[in-house]
């Protein structure tokens, strides 16, 4: 377990509030290189919030989250730099409807120069061969089953060659029998050592892949544990309850 | 899309190509007959040169002629006998080089008409004894070889054969007087006069009242009667119009002096602007300007030495446009009136008010006209005595408008300047003239920019000669004799038509007068291809501007309704969208063509300009309702992947919004194309105003209008379907 690896991310008395309304209080979090964490928890817990809190899509309101060294709330930093090292996929994979899957793969790293047309496009095709969808590199997203366009999304993430990955609830908007393509490759890149955060509800998922287990409850993490412990032996009085009702 | 549709839309596409095609051909179509003209450049004033272009009493007179027979001239160089040659050879079509007209040159060549009188005069040094015919006849005489100056010098000395020295040219004359190797010269009077402005230390001695009156003639080849009688005939014809003596004069005034310009040579180009829908005093004729006021600025302008540039406007405009120096010169009826804003010339022409009313109206006396419904055109002088009267007034842009008014019961009467009822009476018999009115009589005076006085000084030092000699009396007159109907121009080379129909075919052939009237006669329909042209280069480069600016203007809103950045071009985005929209497009073309480009006279593009800054606004507002559409997603996963709020909305979000709003951007296009319809307002000739011109020619409503409104329908139906063709590629895309 590589928690004494290197600190990627370094999360201190993160909050973030709409108005009078507190969504998370106080939170403190180290992501090592190579280390898988997810976060589960139940809806308006702030898990979400939290995530996008790291790439700055919510910005906190107060605490600091220091990536690679870098203050990203700091007002010089240039978050469009520092995020395209941080992938996200979406629940709702977000795909660009008016390019094909190549295309959503190839835009952002071409737009930004860094690859070259060809590089991209090289590295385009040995995305979608690891995703297993090469024959579909011409299709647009629309003609793409929900699973396949969450690789996609993956994959699109992976094109700029991020250092951590975040997935939000990456399979809540899936047919079931789409879920297990979807966390397989998941799986795939944890074996192949990318850093990640996890929002989840698959437990089977998160006990078999993560390092850590998060339990957000009412904007504070209640419970972080291996995840032999979190669910074999859970502490807290709600996560005890919230894992009952889903398992 | 359906067979029967193709065709459809085929059909007007072909239209519309054929119509460009024509136009296109039309404009270019420009043949006219050259005639060539050779001279002998060294008889000042008659022929020389300045610099390359050829100068003098005959060259005009040759310029003025050709311009009346509608043919263009060019100058050839030949030596005087040489002419005499190369004329009858037909190597030259006219020779024009000081020709005396004599029975001997009569066997070879064809003379036209004499243009010129001439005598001989003595030409002596100022110091010279001479002082009348006898005292030449023992002096030493000098003259040039072959002229008639040589003969007489021969006839009269009495010792011709020591006493005359006869030489090769004016210039060893001259050398021979001011060496004083003789004691005169004997010579045709006006190369004299010239002699001695060019040579001050030489004087004129006109003493020679027995000697042979000349005259100038044209030549022609022997065979050539056609163009003589050509010729001839448009000689005749500047004779009576008084350009010959014009052009003498302009001549004369310099003292004969070989560095005197061409007549033509202009001083510089004056603009008028006129609103011609005015007759008698403006209207046009075809596509000619024509009335009183057109001719008297013809008149003003060939007695200045200026090209003359006419321009259509509205009446109202053409004050604002004479303000900002526009134009140079506004000739449109105004009455002299010290609450316009502009500089008046002295009167021309003296007008009272008369109330026009249908046949068998019960309007008998000034009192029955109060209180009654009033048809009177915005701005003019009856419409401020109308007021005084009725508060129940019709105010219309154009004259035509409020004759039909009254042809057609909208109003009980009519308040016009006299001058015009009469033309109005001629046209329409079933009108009538009641001078009841208690007006004060008017005065008409063109207008200049306030600060202008120069050119109102010269314009008024001319208008008096013109006055003095008569001029002005002949163009009234001319327009009088015609009961005040639209005849060509007094100096147009068109024919005065007999314009009263015999009401002889039935309804259909009536039909095809009128058709014929609006479109074919005097090419009409010119006014309506013109006009869409103008129109479509203007909607084009509008909708251009628009798609540009409003997108633009779209990004910067949703980019600042998304993240809070951008707020102070938001806020210059956001109110320039709530002028523009809150107020009237045709309020926005007037301000932006007499106040923002004020100094520019390129109406076209700033119709363009206009219309694209007003179609942005729309155009953004649309936008940004399609970029709202585009799922907030959409911009998070480019924020995700690094990409820039700009990047992001160009790459991502612009191209899915466009898809969201094409059918809304093709009704803009469509709104658009509409709109333009009053670019008429700066004086463009649109589609709109094409018709408008026309019907304003022709008082008929019905065709132009028509035609007009089916071209606006074929645009817009051909529009609609090549929208309907986009969308659904950008659907079936993905």
């Amino acid at each position: 377990m590589p928690t004494d690896g290197e600190v990627l991310i370094e999360v201190r008395n993160l909050e973030k509030s709409f108005g009078d309304h507190v969504v998370l209080k106080d939170i403190n979090l180290d992501v090592h290189r190579g280390e898988v964490i997810s976060i589960i928890g139940p809806s308006g817990c702030g898990k979400s919030t939290f995530l996008r809190s790291i790439n700055l899509l919510e910005k906190p309101t107060a605490g600091s989250i220091v990536f690679e060294g870098t203050d990203i709330l700091a007002p010089d930093t240039d978050v469009d730099v520092l995020r395209r090292r941080i992938g996200m996929v979406f629940q709702n994979f977000n795909l660009f409807p008016h390019k094909t899957v190549k295309e959503n793969i190839m835009l952002a790293p071409v737009k930004l120069k860094i690859m070259t047309e060809e590089d991209a496009s090289t590295k385009a095709d040995e995305l979608l061969t690891r995703i297993g969808l090469l024959d579909k590199a011409d299709q647009y997203p629309s003609r793409l089953s929900g699973g396949q366009q969450q690789r996609v999304a993956i994959a699109r993430a992976l094109a700029m060659n991020p250092d951590v990955m975040l997935f939000d609830e990456p399979t809540s908007a899936l047919d079931p029998e789409m879920v297990g393509e979807v966390l397989n490759i998941i799986k795939n890149l944890a074996d192949f050592g990318m850093t990640m955060v996890v929002v989840t509800h698959e437990m089977g998922f998160a006990r078999e892949v993560s390092d850590r287990v998060l339990f957000f409850n009412d904007g504070i993490i209640a419970e972080e544990n291996t995840p032999d412990e979190f669910f074999g032996n859970p502490q807290n009085e709600r996560l005890k309850d919230f894992l009952s009702k889903i398992l | 899309m359906n067979k029967k549709q193709w065709i459809t839309v085929a059909i007007i596409i072909v239209m519309l190509c054929v119509a460009g095609g024509t136009w296109y051909a039309t404009s270019h179509n420009d043949d006219r007959e050259v005639l060539i003209v050779e001279t002998s450049p060294d008889f000042a004033p008659f022929d020389y040169t300045i610099g390359e272009e050829f100068v003098g009493i005959d060259m005009d007179i040759v310029r003025a002629v050709c311009n009346d027979m509608g043919c263009d001239v060019k100058f050839r160089q030949n030596t005087f006998d040489s002419i005499l040659v190369s004329v009858p050879q037909g190597k030259a079509d006219i020779g024009a080089s000081g020709f005396s007209i004599t029975p001997e040159r009569a066997e070879s060549v064809l003379f036209s008409d004499p243009y010129f009188d001439i005598h001989q005069v003595v030409v002596a040094p100022a110091n010279t004894d001479i002082e009348t015919f006898e005292d030449v006849k023992d002096k030493r005489i000098s003259v040039q070889n072959g002229t008639t100056g040589a003969d007489y010098a021969a006839e009269i000395s009495t010792n011709a054969r020591t006493n005359v020295i006869y030489q090769a040219s004016y210039q060893s004359v001259i050398l021979d007087l001011l060496n004083g190797k003789a004691d005169c010269e004997i010579v045709d009077e006006a190369v004299g006069i010239s002699q001695a402005a060019s040579h001050p230390e030489l004087k004129v001695l006109d003493i020679l009242t027995e000697s042979p009156i000349e005259q100038y003639g044209f030549i022609f080849s022997k065979n050539n009667t056609e163009l003589q009688e050509r010729f001839n005939s448009s000689l005749a014809k500047i004779k009576e119009n008084g350009i010959l003596q014009q052009i003498i004069d302009h001549y004369e005034s310099n003292g004969y002096s070989a560095d005197t310009p061409s007549f033509f040579s202009y001083k510089g180009t004056l603009v008028v602007e006129t609103s011609p829908d005015f007759p008698p005093f403006e209207y046009m004729y075809g596509t000619e300007y024509a009335g009183i006021d057109m001719d008297i600025v013809r008149a003003l302008c060939n007695d200045m030495n200026y090209r003359l540039e006419m321009r259509s406007n509205t009446f109202d405009s053409i004050i604002l446009s004479v303000g900002q120096g526009k134009c140079d010169m506004g000739a449109a009826g105004f009455t002299m009136d010290p609450d316009r804003q502009a500089l008046f010339s002295d009167p021309y022409y003296t007008i009272k008010q008369v109330v026009v009313v249908k046949e068998g109206s019960d309007i008998q006396t000034l009192d029955d006209v109060k209180g009654k419904k009033i048809s009177v055109q915005t701005g003019t002088s009856g419409a401020d005595y109308a007021e005084t009267l009725s508060n129940n007034i019709i105010y219309q842009k154009a004259y035509t408008e409020v004759i039909l008014d009254v042809l057609n019961g909208k109003a009980d009467c009519e308040i016009v300047d006299s001058a015009v009822a009469e033309a109005q009476v001629a046209r329409q018999p079933n009108l009538k003239i009641l001078d009841i009115t208690d007006a004060e009589p008017e005065y008409y005076g063109f207008i200049f920019a306030l600060g202008n006085q120069e050119l109102c000084d010269e314009v008024n030092t001319s208008l008096a000669k013109l006055t003095e000699n008569g001029t002005i009396d002949k163009i009234i007159d001319y327009y009088a004799k015609n009961d005040f109907k639209e005849i060509p121009s007094y100096y147009s080379s068109q024919e005065i038509e007999d314009e009263d129909d015999e009401n002889a075919g039935g309804f259909w052939a009536d039909l095809w007068d009128r058709f014929y009237n609006d479109f074919l006669k005097f090419d009409r329909y010119n006014y309506i291809f013109e006009g869409l042209k103008n129109t479509l280069i203007i909607t084009a480069s509008a909708l251009v501007i628009g798609l540009a600016l409003g997108a633009m203007l779209a990004v910067v809103r949703s980019i600042h309704d998304l993240t809070g950045k951008m707020r102070a071009i938001n806020t210059v985005a956001r109110a320039y969208i709530t002028v523009i929209r809150g107020t009237p497009m045709m309020v926005q073309l007037l301000l932006i063509y007499y106040v923002v480009f004020a100094s520019s006279d390129n109406s076209i593009l700033i119709a363009s300009i206009a219309f694209g800054l007003n179609s942005a606004a729309y155009v953004a507002e649309t936008f940004r309702s399609g970029i709202t559409a585009v799922p907030k997603g959409q911009m998070e996963a480019c924020r995700s992947l690094g990409m820039s709020n700009w990047m992001a909305m160009t790459t991502v979000i612009l191209p899915q919004a466009l898809r969201n709003v094409t059918p809304a951007l093709g009704n803009e296009g469509i709104s658009l194309l509409k709109e333009t319809s009053i670019a008429g307002y700066i004086g463009i000739i649109d589609l709109t105003r094409g018709a408008d011109i026309i019907r304003g020619q022709t008082y008929d409503a019905l065709f132009p209008i028509i035609v007009v409104a089916a071209i606006y329908l074929a645009i817009v139906l051909v529009l609609s379907h090549l929208i309907k063709r986009l969308e659904r590629r950008l659907n079936s895309a993905y």
